[in-house]
């Protein structure tokens, strides 16, 4: 290889004639750069402006010291006609794109700028010693408008050609995207390349070594928004009036894809939210009302898919689903309402119908807000009002709110009752499950609480509960859903009947011990409950008895080993719950006698015929001491099984009437449950519940104003009413005027006492 | 630029530089272009830099230049601090940043050593920064002209010293040549045109205007407002107030366009100033009793010495008054009362608080009192064992405030540093931090809003020389010290007058137009006699490069003291 | 030529053809932009500005120092501290006053951070300690000063102490 001459180096000190070789080197570079640069070129342009930087010129400083301060570097002259040279390419460079528009306008800026930027990286690199030297330096000294070589090809570029070209660029980018969306096939790297093009030229001015996207943001991003803006106004409008809502949400819903689909393809990813609010903006916003309109809609014919679709699209928007919940929550409760009227136009609705009815319309809803609303938090609490709207205010309510608790208590005691349907032991669960969703939105959970312990009061004395675990169960879902204080009582009740399991044992060990062959042969087989007088919804029996001198005896017998035990005790007999079974003897008509189930007054009636055949009503009333409302009802069930005749044909049981046993007993059993709850009793009973809870509420509000002022010391009136509020609501929503009344009797009990200025103080 | 070497040689290049290589190997250092000079200029210390500038001119050009000492500037005060910060437990700024950056704008807090489109002089700063911390200073007197009616108020802002007294009117002098008076302007009230009893001046420099603010306030309870711009010193006389009588304003403050006053009486106002675009709509006559009066207050139970500020913090405005009280349970103690307003010149909120806290806590927390411990950092357990507590039987000698700091000086030879915590939602005052160093009751402190500050003692041990114990204090090496062991090494930096170092001093000629000169004959001995016995001290103030006192001597006349840093 | 250690001739300004490692050659910004641009050619590199002498010196610095790190950047300041320079280097560095300054020249030329680092801290180094005449003796400088002038910066730089 023959070698080439060095090209002829410049005199260092000439600038002329330096720039003038230098220039001829930079045109090959930007205008003939395929044809190859040779090396020996290239070295000697670098060598050109490193000996023009370092020509050591005798600069002379003047005459004082003070007259030149500090180091002076070169290469001002070469920076300035560099930059001189660039105008003037790109000047060429606009003229010529003056003949092109749209995608060969594309074609050709793509063109002119990997052209423009590849050579720009050689002559950043020609001219590095400029760059290490006299461009750092001027930087370093804070001036402004100096950059690297490599960033003043940039900023030029920017300045006289793209400031110039930039409006007929985008139109034709613009044109592109919009054949694009019409469904057109477009060439996707011609706008990816100018958007890497205008993203390049974004310089921080205060710091050339980084960029930003204000370059791309201002020219790019800016104009492609306002032309997405029009045309999906212009279609959507168009696609509304001439589809149905349901189809333009799948229309809305696919564009938007396709959107968030174009960033990744070719747009910068800083355009993406930008991107996406305009178009949520003009595809949902703006018709954000044609589609709530729809909403009631959907809803009553149950159109899940529909449902969510809207869902997905309004929950982009600010605020986009507060109407719809609000509709939501009408259509719930209203829902519920009609379910609750169905169930009411019976009077003799049985409770198990009235919480189905209310179950029911629950489910339906929530498995809607779970797959058409996401699950989503608000729309949940949008349900959760609507049920507690609908279960504490309905038809069968409207006397007394009161109502759906007791409905629900009593429902779940036929649950927990022996001879329940839901035999099984996972469906019964299941069931109280269900139940603890209505109780989440009792309001009056006190009054659930009263009557569900009476009915487990029951359940626990008479033995009748279909299973322990099922018991403690639901106890457990209470005290989760209420806590410990709530429960508290009817987990002692559940200990009492334990531990009295425990003392009839040990009774009967000690009753081998303590009794003679005598007393065993005229032993009553006996079972005893002690029940803690604070813990049990009893009361002690409202009519005297005296009790038949068999069952005395055997009581007797249990206090004495009772007090034995636990000194000091007392011990109230609750006749009224005792029971026993009897063998009628004197039957004869069946091999094996006849046994009575009877309450121990019914006992105490019967055993009376030991004595004699006929026994007139005051002797029995004597004999019994029981009070006529009692005794008299008992006679009628007697009556009615036909175990007693009456004298008197036709008569109700009362004064002057008369008895016999009726030795011509039949019954197709041989056990006979005579031990029937009387109808007044029930009625009586449910009507005594209520009137506790008032009695109950009254002592709750008292101690807990007590309780906030103990703690408080002093305090205004109207917050302590606040506090008192948010301490009970959780048991029953609390009236205004019930805590002022209270607030005024612990007045007058001197717990507390008015200070000036509606203060109120605690009296230790 | 001037023109490149071209003598119109007409040799060809190769013969030329053979020519230019054969001169070259007899002087290589100096055939290095500049960018090669200050590279190996940049591994020397500053010694043989100095040292280096001697050598030619063309090398005290290249050492001295100014890239080179800004490097040089960032290592040696700079970066200890960016590394300090960052490593500090509370740090914000990641120990990444300390590396340096031409960039002025990045050191932390050193903004104001740059100017857009000026340059800035980085060997002097240099000097300057390297003196302070040294305390080495040229010091010069001046002696005040005497007015017929006392007393002449001083202050010191940017570089003119400010001098206001009823004969002579408001008067401007350059602080680095006091001969020259560069604006006067005599004190006629634009009304009563009749002149007015200055009592309290102030001087605030705001940078939007490159101007220096000037407020008077006078014994009749009015006052005026001047300004001044830098670059051509003229007085204008912007505003002027005639308020209710409320007495003589004894301090003064402003931060444009608000005005805060104190009178004799303790009344306490708070002014906003018409903006420069309402004075031209309704031009200068219009302008008197057109302050707004944003608020007053008044107070029985404050006693001097107190001192008043405003600043800006954010778009709110703070008006604050510094003042002493004397707490039954801790001595004297230090008050401060903010207001705030919003931009709309409404008040926001009105609170206080004082120092008694931070001391109660120091005495509560001696073994043998029984007072409760309330709850106090362990900082104050700290001190504690350090310091019995800081108890002050005597008011303070001088409090000076400027968010966040707060010093006030004491007879005790100490002085007490506090910060104050202004948030959106409290206004507290904590640590509570003696600093020692003084051998002599301290009669001045005064702190700047970057966290220095100057105090002066009178010269407490006795000799001949009554120069003043003047130290220099950097605030913030003591916060970052705060609770740690190093605080107590920290004594502050006394300033040594070259003066001290043997070196000539020299006695300026008065600040009035015609020079009274002291006599001269034997400076050192005959000082004493000359001056009477020096020992009321005002510091007037301090910038970047001088700190500025008043002196009074017994015979009635008032001398000016510089110490120049430059 | 082998294909595991490629290799690259230079032509010094005095017409000598050196063979270089690339891996070593590359330690110059300049040699390492430019073959990034062009690509190898096969032909020889013409270096315009560097003598034989002075060329092999480089290329010798270049080769012990081939697996250096890249340097940190322009600001690394800990570098500025200290003018220690290793043992190999000072070695290397052994040369009279015109070579010293030649290899400077060159390093700065070809862009080889490293070694005008090394290059400027031993000039560094002789000015260190020295007094005003020293400094010119040994760097045969002219005094231009007039005696005030003189004077006046010596006033002026009287204030460190270090």
């Amino acid at each position: 290889m023959a070698p080439s001459l060095m090209p002829q180096a410049p005199h260092k000190d000439d600038l002329e004639q330096t720039w003038a070789f230098l220039e001829k080197g930079i045109d090959s570079v930007m205008l003939k750069l395929e044809e190859g640069v040779d090396m020996k070129t290239y070295m000697a342009l670098y060598t050109a402006v490193h000996n023009f930087c370092t020509s050591q010129k005798a600069v002379s400083n003047g005459q004082g010291l003070q007259a030149h301060r500090g180091a002076h570097l070169l290469g001002e002259e070469l920076y300035k006609l560099l930059g001189h040279y660039l105008s003037s390419h790109l000047g060429n460079v606009f003229k010529e794109s003056q003949s092109h528009t749209d995608e060969a306008l594309l074609a050709f800026y793509i063109r002119e700028w990997v052209r423009y930027t590849t050579a720009a990286k050689y002559i950043n690199h020609l001219f590095r010693y400029l760059n290490r030297h006299w461009v750092k330096r001027e930087i370093d000294e804070g001036k402004k408008n100096v950059f690297d070589v490599y960033t003043l090809h940039l900023v030029k570029w920017k300045d006289d050609f793209f400031l110039q070209v930039h409006k007929k660029v985008m139109d034709a980018v613009l044109n592109l995207v919009e054949k694009q969306r019409n469904g057109e096939t477009i060439e996707q790297s011609q706008i990816k390349s100018i958007v890497d093009s205008f993203v390049s030229l974004g310089l921080d001015e205060s710091d050339s070594t980084k960029s930003t996207l204000e370059v791309y943001r201002y020219y790019f991003e800016k104009p492609f928004i306002a032309a997405t803006r029009a045309y999906y106004e212009n279609e959507s409008r168009r696609f509304v009036s001439e589809n149905s809502v349901v189809e333009y949400m799948k229309k809305a819903e696919a564009r938007l894809g396709e959107e968030k689909a174009r960033v990744g393809l070719y747009l910068h990813p800083d355009i993406s939210k930008h991107l996406t609010d305009t178009c949520l903006d003009v595809l949902v916003t703006n018709h954000s009302e044609v589609l709530r309109e729809e909403f009631q809609v959907l809803l009553d014919n149950e159109r899940q898919e529909d449902l969510a679709r809207m869902y997905r699209l309004l929950s982009r928007i600010k605020e986009g689903l507060d109407p719809l919940r609000i509709k939501f929550e009408t259509h719930v409760r209203k829902a519920g309402l009609v379910a609750v009227e169905k169930v009411a136009t019976d009077d003799s609705f049985e409770p198990k119908m009235y919480v189905d009815a209310l179950l029911q319309v629950h489910t339906r809803y929530q498995s809607l807000v779970n797959e058409a609303f996401n699950g989503e938090s608000e729309f949940v609490r949008s349900l959760d009002n609507a049920c507690r709207e609908f279960v504490n205010r309905n038809k069968i309510c409207a006397a007394s709110s009161t109502k759906s608790p007791e409905l629900l208590a009593k429902y779940t005691d036929s649950l927990l009752k022996k001879g329940s349907k839901a035999a099984e032991e996972t469906e019964l669960e299941e069931m109280l499950v269900q139940i603890m969703t209505v109780f989440k939105y009792i309001e009056d959970k006190d009054v659930f609480q009263k009557f569900y312990s009476k009915m487990l009061a029951k359940r626990l004395v008479h033995v009748s509960s279909v299973s322990d675990d099922a018991e403690t169960s639901m106890i457990s879902k209470l005290k989760e859903a209420c806590g410990f204080e709530y429960t508290n009582k009817l987990q002692r009740m559940f200990q009492d009947i334990q531990i009295s399991k425990d003392l009839n044992a040990s009774y009967k060990d000690w009753q081998v011990k303590v009794l003679d062959d005598d007393d065993r042969k005229k032993l009553v087989d006996s079972h005893f409950q002690i029940l803690g007088t604070g813990f049990w919804p009893l009361q002690a029996p409202s009519t005297d008895f005296l009790a038949p001198p068999e069952i005395v005896k055997t009581a007797e017998r249990f206090q004495s080993f009772y007090f034995d035990k636990h000194n000091g005790r007392k011990l109230t007999w609750l006749w009224q719950l005792c029971k026993g079974e009897i063998k009628a003897n004197y039957i004869k008509t069946t091999k094996v006698p006849y046994t009575f189930q009877v309450s121990t007054f019914q006992m105490a009636i019967l055993l009376l015929f030991n004595e004699t055949d006929t026994l007139n009503y005051e002797d029995i009333q004597k004999s019994t001491s029981l009070a006529p409302e009692i005794l008299e009802p008992n006679l009628g069930i007697l009556l009615k099984a036909k175990v007693l005749t009456i004298n008197q044909e036709g008569s109700k049981p009362g004064p002057g009437t008369s008895y016999s046993l009726n030795y011509n007993f039949k019954n197709k059993k041989i056990k006979v449950n005579l031990n029937i709850q009387i109808k007044s009793e029930q009625k009586v009973e449910s009507d005594d519940t209520h009137k506790t809870v008032e009695e109950d509420r009254k002592l709750l509000l008292q101690s807990a104003i007590v309780r906030i002022m103990k703690s408080r010391k002093k305090m205004k009136h109207v917050q302590l009413v606040q506090e008192v509020i948010q301490q009970v609501k959780s048991r029953f929503p609390p009236k205004i005027p019930d805590i002022k009344k209270n607030i005024e009797a612990l007045m007058e009990k001197d717990y507390i006492e008015r200070l000036d200025g509606d203060e109120i103080a605690y009296i230790a | 630029m001037s023109k490149r070497c071209n003598d119109g040689d007409l040799l060809a290049p190769y013969i030329k530089r053979s020519r230019i290589h054969k001169a070259e190997s007899s002087n290589c250092l100096s055939s290095l272009s500049d960018e090669l000079l200050l590279h190996i200029l940049s591994f020397l210390p500053i010694s043989s830099l100095l040292l280096f500038q001697s050598v030619s001119r063309r090398f005290h050009s290249l050492a001295g230049d100014s890239e080179l000492w800004k490097r040089k500037y960032y290592s040696q005060w700079v970066r200890p601090r960016a590394r300090r910060l960052a490593s500090s437990k509370h740090s914000f700024l990641p120990l990444s940043n300390v590396g340096y950056s031409p960039r002025v704008s990045k050191w932390l807090g050193h903004s104001h050593l740059t100017k857009e489109g000026k340059s800035t002089d980085w060997q002097k700063q240099y000097r300057l920064r390297y003196n302070w911390s040294k305390g080495i200073c040229r010091a010069t007197t001046a002696e005040l002209p005497e007015s017929l009616q006392p007393p002449t108020l001083v202050k010191f802002c940017a570089r003119f010293v400010i001098t206001v007294d009823h004969d002579h009117g408001l008067r401007v002098w350059d602080a680095g040549n006091p001969i020259v008076c560069l604006a006067k302007t005599p004190l006629i009230h634009s009304k009563a045109r009749t002149f007015a009893v200055p009592t309290s001046l102030a001087a605030s420099y705001r940078p939007s205007q490159d101007a220096v603010i000037i407020s008077v306030g006078f014994k009749n309870s009015h006052f005026s407002v001047y300004s001044m711009e830098t670059e051509t010193p003229c007085l204008t006389l912007c505003f002027s107030h005639c308020g209710p009588a409320v007495g003589a304003i004894t301090t003064i403050a402003s931060s444009y366009p608000y005005i805060v006053t104190l009178s004799c009486r303790n009344v306490l106002s708070l002014y906003r100033l018409p903006t420069v675009k309402d004075i031209e709509v309704r031009g200068q006559d219009d302008l008197l009793e057109e302050a707004s009066l944003l608020t007053s207050l008044q107070s029985n139970n404050i006693t001097a010495p107190m001192t008043l500020s405003v600043r800006n913090a954010g778009s709110d405005i703070i008006s604050s008054i510094v003042y002493s009280f004397y707490h039954m349970g801790c001595g004297w103690s230090i008050g401060i009362q903010e207001v705030h307003f919003n931009e709309r010149n409404q008040q926001i909120s009105s609170r206080s608080t004082t120092t008694a806290d931070c001391q109660f806590g120091v005495v509560s927390s001696r073994p043998f009192n029984q007072t409760t411990t309330r709850q106090q950092s362990s900082l104050n357990d700290y001190l504690h064992r350090r310091e019995p507590s800081i108890l002050h039987r005597e008011p303070p000698t001088s409090v000076s405030y400027s968010h966040p700091y707060l010093l006030s000086s004491h007879t005790d030879n100490t002085l007490t540093m506090h910060l104050v915590v202004s948030t959106a939602s409290s206004l507290y005052i904590k640590g509570g931090q003696r600093l020692w160093g003084h051998t002599s009751s301290v009669s001045a402190v005064q702190v700047s809003d970057r966290g220095k500050a100057v105090s002066v003692s009178s010269g407490g041990g006795g000799g001949d020389d009554d120069d003043d114990d003047v130290r220099i204090w950097e605030l913030e090496n003591l916060i970052s010290s705060f609770g740690t062991q190093k605080t107590f090494g920290e004594k502050g930096v006394q300033i040594i007058p070259d003066s001290k170092q043997g070196l000539k001093h020299e006695d300026m000629d008065v600040l009035s137009g015609v020079p009274r000169r002291e006599p001269t004959k034997d400076r050192s001995s005959s000082r004493n006699k000359a001056y009477g016995l020096a020992r009321k001290h005002n510091l007037i103030g301090f910038n970047d490069e001088r700190v500025l006192f008043l002196r009074e001597t017994d015979m009635g006349k008032q001398l000016l003291k510089f110490y120049d840093f430059t | 030529m082998s294909s595991s250690n490629p290799t690259l001739v230079f032509m010094s300004s005095d017409g000598v053809e050196i063979t270089v490692d690339r891996d070593v050659a590359e330690r110059s910004l300049l040699i390492k932009n430019m073959l990034e641009d062009l690509g190898e050619t096969g032909e020889a590199i013409p270096i315009p500005n560097v003598n034989e002498a002075v060329l092999k010196k480089v290329i010798e610095w270049c080769a012990h120092h081939k697996n250096d790190p890249a340097s940190t950047g322009d600001d690394d300041d800990s570098r500025r501290k200290t003018t220690d320079i290793d043992e190999w280097d000072q070695k290397f560095m052994q040369v009279d006053q015109e070579m010293l300054f030649e290899i400077i020249l060159a390093a700065n030329y070809l862009d080889i951070k490293g070694l005008l680092d090394v290059g400027c801290k031993t000039v560094a180094n002789m000015i260190k300690g020295k007094s005003p005449e020293e400094i010119r003796k040994t760097f045969n400088i002219q005094n231009d000063f007039t005696p005030e002038e003189e004077d006046q910066i010596r006033r002026e730089n009287e204030w460190a102490e270090e």
